[in-house]
């Protein structure tokens, strides 16, 4: 009985924020913002240099052969420091690529994903907003009856949709059937794709939660009024105190969640919608505690707050928000059919 | 990261299910605040100790089993899981004892310890005055010194079933000169005692859980002050440490008040529209986040590491989590949520307005959650203290 992470894991970690906040600065990301672009392909390539787009392909085809249990923890560093590229994409279309029973598609974009050579653009459950669709060699979509199809990206037709969050490019797509070729992938491995791409947000959203609360922190032991630090006021600790417990306890929900899934346990999908409507929840208080606590500042354009709360929102929304999930577990849990927590000791 | 049990503590649950099975009483004893109710919790507490759970862990010398934290935490998971009853011996078993094991002479360890497990001894907490709740280095009951002892007067408050404790576990300043956090001291006196008078309070749910507790003359000899005289704040800090730990906060706990939750609303939507499913399933989902933090840190705590004042997170966060559910409860019994289980339209299937009302407690007892955001903002965020009196 062990949650908690090796060393290397850790390790792995740490690595992830040393090169998220060393290479995607305040600087970087306020030029995405000005671009209204977050992918840049040079970044895009150190990503694929370490490892990181392929976090979860099989070595065979050129990836880390890595677990979801890695994979949370690099997404909320990803979250932490508010990487703006479609990191998330490429982590979640490696499974599924790999469960392709269509070889030859599998095998001409698996390793191109790892590597960063193609972008693979992610489409689930219908969803009506494709994320970096513009830089996409490929989509992965699902038509009505839920197979999985791949679209070649020259072959899109892409409407931009304008974000608050000036970083992601976000687009409304469309396609010729006769352009979509099946990947054959197993229902498990779709359902486990969409399970994935739910826990994998939230684990980003959790580390939005977390940079938005260590930015707040940092300002509270920086800034002063009445001849004191506005950390000193018991209105501001204690919001501070609220916000870190809401951050403590929701990031273990996202490791249960990648834990169930990376040992295909029975309640992985439940998993996922727990951590994905807790870390929604979670995001919507501490966005708005964390703007409290900077007062007029946070409310600049030049501050660097909102663009941690722009995204924190886009994601909030993404694979479902948190009412979304609720109402799914509400349906489960009334039916019976969902346990009063997860399986740890029974 | 690997959740499967050892070979050992698949065993030790196994063997555990088994007994809890067919020992648990299967209706529920009688309210422990009552006398009969009394008694048969504490008849209870000694099968548990016969069987060799009353108190897992303790260290073996002195009674227990030497469990280790998973271990426990394993215990009180199926105790919590197979309904069984309320542990009414927290006090001695959790606080008193591990207290007598951690700083007692082996004398004192000697004439107390078995006691307090076979359940002969009740022991109550007599810390809070008061002008010391949450300020408790405030505490003013003054030890003067006597010909073999102290002599004690003051008043104590909040003590928890001091009108059924036989032994007090008592701070009181032997030193009035020096500065408050110093000058303490800690004593175990006996109720019954010349001088010592225990008073009921009742509370808002009915219940006499507490008592004043009243020392006039009331002399301890030397042989009940634990360690030395000037100690007690620290000894009092490790014994609040234990209340803070393992304690209330169990995930089964929740996961069972959940589930009666949704029954309860499944009860009330046949007459009331109020019933908000998506609020349970989001009180649900903190219930499991709660099993997840909970496991984290445990595991953290068995790997060495001492997490210190970040216990006040936990405690933080169950306590408002179990006042929401039983929050939610009444609100969904709609205009029938005054009435008391008594009423024959009461929606309320046995205890949910006690507890409701005692669920609103957790935010006070142990450490209200306003001291509680002062210590994780102080001590675990580094931010600037509240300004004290010296």
């Amino acid at each position: 009985m062990y949650f908690d992470f090796t060393d290397d894991q850790l390790a792995l970690a740490h690595a992830a924020r040393d090169m998220f906040t060393g290479r995607f600065t305040a600087e970087h990301l306020r030029g995405c913002w000005d671009r209204k672009d977050g992918h840049d392909a040079e970044h895009w390539s150190e990503l694929g240099a370490m490892g990181l787009l392929g976090l979860l392909v099989p070595e065979d085809h050129g990836g880390m052969g890595m677990t979801d249990v890695e994979a949370v923890l690099v997404l909320e560093q990803a979250g932490y420091a508010g990487v703006p590229e479609p990191l998330l994409d490429a982590i979640v279309a490696g499974p599924l690529l790999a469960a392709a029973r269509n070889a030859e598609l599998r095998d001409s974009w698996l390793p191109r994903l790892a590597t960063g050579d193609a972008i693979v653009a992610l489409q689930l459950n219908g969803a009506p907003l494709v994320v970096a669709a513009d830089h996409a060699d490929v989509l992965l979509t699902q038509l009505e009856g839920g197979d999985c199809v791949a679209v070649s990206g020259d072959r899109l037709r892409l409407e931009r949709q304008a974000s608050m969050d000036q970083s992601r490019t976000v687009f409304s797509v469309e396609f010729d059937p006769g352009d979509a070729v099946p990947l054959e992938a197993p229902d498990e491995a779709v359902q486990a794709a969409w399970d994935r791409a739910v826990v994998s947000t939230a684990a980003m959203l959790n580390g939005v939660s977390w940079g938005m609360f260590d930015m707040s922190l940092t300002y509270a032991k920086e800034r002063e009024q009445f001849g004191r630090l506005i950390g000193s006021f018991q209105a501001i600790k204690h919001k501070l105190a609220d916000m870190w417990t809401l951050v403590d306890t929701v990031r273990p929900t996202a490791w249960y969640a990648a834990y169930s899934l990376a040992n295909r346990l029975e309640d992985q999908t439940q998993a996922a919608s727990v951590a994905k409507a807790a870390a929604g929840r979670v995001e919507r208080q501490v966005n708005r505690e964390a703007l409290q606590c900077h007062g007029g500042i946070g409310f600049t354009w030049e501050h660097n707050l909102h663009l941690w709360m722009k995204r924190g929102v886009a994601l909030e929304h993404s694979y479902g928000q948190a009412e979304v999930h609720e109402d799914r577990l509400a349906e489960g849990f009334f039916a019976g059919e969902i346990a009063d927590g997860p399986a740890i000791f029974d | 990261m690997d959740l499967t049990l050892t070979e050992e503590q698949q065993t030790f649950r196994a063997e555990l299910r088994d007994w809890l099975a067919d020992n648990v009483p299967p209706e529920p004893l009688a309210h422990h605040l009552t006398d009969a109710g009394f008694e048969a919790h504490r008849a209870w507490e000694h099968r548990l100790f016969e069987a060799g759970y009353g108190a897992i862990h303790w260290p073996e010398e002195h009674g227990g089993k030497g469990a280790d934290l998973m271990t426990q935490a394993l215990f009180e998971h199926e105790y919590r899981r197979a309904g069984a009853p309320h542990r009414v011996n927290i006090q001695g078993l959790n606080l008193a004892g591990p207290t007598i094991i951690d700083f007692g002479t082996p004398e004192q360890q000697q004439r107390w310890l078995h006691r307090i497990l076979t359940w002969e001894d009740v022991w109550a907490q007599a810390f809070s005055e008061p002008e010391a709740g949450s300020d408790l280095a405030n505490v003013r009951t003054s030890a003067r010194r006597a010909e073999g002892g102290f002599v004690v007067n003051g008043q104590k408050v909040w003590t928890s079933l001091g009108d059924r404790a036989d032994w007090l576990f008592v701070l009181v300043r032997t030193d009035p000169d020096v500065p408050r956090h110093q000058g303490l001291t800690y004593v175990m006196m006996k109720t019954s005692d010349d001088g010592v008078e225990v008073r009921p309070i009742k509370q808002i749910n009915g219940d006499s859980g507490f008592s004043e507790v009243f020392f006039t003359d009331a002399f301890v000899p030397d042989d009940n002050v634990i360690s030395q005289p000037g100690d007690g704040w620290k000894i009092a800090m490790a014994t609040m440490g234990h209340e803070r730990g393992l304690g209330r906060g169990i995930p089964a706990l929740f996961g069972g008040f959940i589930t009666e939750l949704r029954d309860l609303a499944r009860e009330a939507d046949a007459d009331a529209e109020i019933v908000d499913r998506r609020e349970i399933a989001q009180l649900l989902t903190r219930v499991w986040a709660f099993h997840a933090f909970f496991m984290h840190r445990l595991t953290r705590m068995t790997s060495g590491e001492d997490i210190g004042f970040a216990a006040s997170i936990g405690k933080l966060y169950w306590s408002e989590m179990e006042a929401q559910i039983f929050d939610t409860g009444v609100r969904l019994m709609g205009e029938r949520a005054e009435l008391s289980p008594q009423a024959p339209m009461s929606l309320d299937p046995g205890s949910w307005h006690q507890r409701y009302w005692h669920s609103r407690a957790a935010r006070i007892y142990a450490g209200t959650n306003e001291i509680q955001r002062n210590i994780i903002s102080e001590r675990v965020l580094g931010l600037p203290k509240e300004p004290r009196r010296p």
